[in-house]
């Protein structure tokens, strides 16, 4: 037995609309790199204070935007060899171990995102 | 089940939900942080990066207000007190989050409501609160909120400020200023004797070769205190004496209307041409009549997150929260919003908690163009917080160093304030 046209019609439409939303929300909540992209540690927005970003007039420490990840984990290894306390910077890298170093020179460096 | 929606309800209706999903994504949680100091304002600006779509109400009573850091320097006559003016609605423009200039009369913890003076109640997701100190009045008999301008503290940001600076300024060659430090835990450690430091380095100026300052202590050490005296040797000799706690330094009874300073077990008073007497310190009388503080009346917090111990959904930072072996500084306050922003994200999001490391450095100006320091690196370790590493400005550094300092000194509190208000 043939079925209503009205009927018919309603269930297109359903696929049609289910298809709608599913489209739509792939759009909404799967733009490429939203879920990946981690927003800066609190440790690197702590450095950031004082080495502000693209505020040159404003920095205290050493621009970091010229630097690539490589060059800020040897400066943080140097400073944390050092035995003086007569700056800042080594006092801090003391305590620091290679990973936090690391991971620290990733997301400051200049490739940094 | 029969369904009769039409083609044009589907449509709607397919166009509606990702829309709707939408706009409750964009609505985004809401956060109140209380306190635009450098802990709240910082926690704001935070949440704005790591929750766009939150609603961040920033609440403070003050529309102006002065900064702690280089306040002394402002006492001394050595800066301008428009150095250290902030105002709070600027926040609100650097910081993208709405502000409101409203006294907060209660938080109630459970509920997560926030009611303001005069905008009623405020509920929240997460509240933030970063309240600062209140002055404990029990402690020096003869001392209260009525006299207390009369041997100004200078210690909260208001009037007592200036009015001390102008006080400062009208001393005459020979004056005795008397300057009471107050027991730990209390703000900015290091302060007392900063401004002891700038007041000798002003008389300095002066040509005052026979004014006096005698720091009365209810402790019996201080921060940087090696540093501070061997400076003081070298700088202003026979200027700036220092009584500890254990040779009857501590104040315990006030005459303010004759300047008059009892120290323990004195039968005699100190007479004072110019007495700052700075007070015992707890969190600030909100987060206490918020059931936020504990026993010793400051406020107990998770630190891999600032929560609160006692209310889960409100956390506490800067100075009211007990976050020792971190002194109670602005940097700190700074370095505690970061870290706390960023554990209510990851809470929100049900992303993982942030790693717990926390920076902090205290400057300490001896003279306009000489400063002293001490920093360190924490992390929390078996649930408590820790230093990971400390240092402190050397001993023996020349006067090259202290300049050095200072010119840091200087550029930290443009990049900290710069970073917490904007």
């Amino acid at each position: 037995m043939a079925a209503p046209r009205g009927s018919t019609s309603t269930r297109v439409g359903l696929i049609q609309c289910v298809a709608l939303i599913a489209g739509v929300a792939l759009v909404v909540f799967a733009q490429p790199g939203r879920a990946e992209s981690s927003p800066p540690s609190p440790l690197a927005q702590m450095c950031r204070t004082c080495h502000a970003e693209a505020q040159a007039e404003f920095a205290f420490g050493a621009s970091l935007d010229s630097l690539d990840a490589n060059t800020i984990f040897d400066r943080l290894r140097v400073y944390r060899s050092r035995s003086d306390d007569g700056s800042v910077m080594p006092r801090f890298a003391r305590g620091m171990s290679d990973q936090t170093m690391q991971q620290l020179a990733a997301e400051l460096g200049r490739s940094a995102p | 089940m029969n369904i009769t929606l039409s083609r044009r309800q589907l449509l709607a209706a397919a166009l509606l939900l990702p829309a709707s999903t939408a706009s409750a994504r964009k609505r985004g949680p809401r956060i109140i942080v209380v306190g635009a100091g450098f802990g709240g304002a910082s926690c704001a600006r935070q949440l704005r990066l790591y929750l766009p779509n939150a609603d961040i109400l920033l609440i403070d009573r003050q529309a102006r207000f002065l900064t702690g850091p280089f306040s002394n320097g402002v006492i001394a006559g050595l800066d301008e007190v428009a150095m250290i003016t902030r105002h709070t609605r600027d926040v609100a423009t650097a910081h993208r989050v709405r502000v409101l200039i409203d006294e907060v009369v209660t938080i109630d913890p459970v509920k997560r409501e926030v009611r303001t003076a005069q905008h009623g109640v405020h509920r929240a997701d997460r509240i933030v609160v970063a309240p600062g100190v209140s002055m404990r009045w029990d402690r020096i008999e003869g001392l209260h909120p009525g006299n207390s301008d009369a041997m100004p503290h200078g210690w909260l940001g208001g009037t007592q400020v200036t009015g001390l600076r102008d006080r400062f300024a009208a001393l005459a060659d020979g004056a005795r200023i008397v300057i009471a430090a107050p027991p730990n835990p209390y703000r900015c450690p290091p302060g007392p004797y900063e401004r002891a430091s700038l007041m000798a380095a002003a008389l300095q100026r002066r040509g005052h070769r026979n004014s006096r300052i005698l720091i009365a202590d209810a402790k019996d050490d201080f921060t940087k205190r090696a540093l501070f005296q061997l400076e003081w040797d070298r700088r202003y000799p026979g200027v700036i004496e220092w009584i500890p706690r254990a040779l009857n330094g501590e104040v315990v009874r006030v005459d303010t209307q004759r300047h008059h300073l009892w120290l323990r077990d004195a039968t005699m008073p100190i007479q004072a041409d110019l007495a700052s007497v700075i007070p015992a310190q707890t969190a600030a009388q909100l987060a206490i009549d918020a059931d936020l503080t504990d026993e010793t009346q400051w406020c107990p917090v998770h630190p891999q997150r600032f929560e609160s111990t006692r209310h889960a959904g409100i956390h506490v930072i800067g100075d009211a929260a007990i976050a020792a072996p971190m002194p109670k500084s602005g940097f700190a306050a700074n370095s505690q919003a970061k870290l706390c922003a960023a554990a209510i994200a990851a809470d929100l999001l049900g992303k993982p908690m942030p790693k717990a490391m926390l920076l902090n450095t205290c400057y300490s100006l001896l003279d306009t163009d000489a400063a002293i320091s001490v920093s360190g690196y924490y992390a929390v370790v078996a649930d408590r917080l820790s230093v990971l590493s400390e240092g402190i400005s050397a001993l023996g550094g020349d006067a090259t160093q202290r300049r050095s300092e200072a010119e840091q000194a200087r550029a930290w509190y443009r990049t900290i304030t710069r970073d917490s208000f904007g």
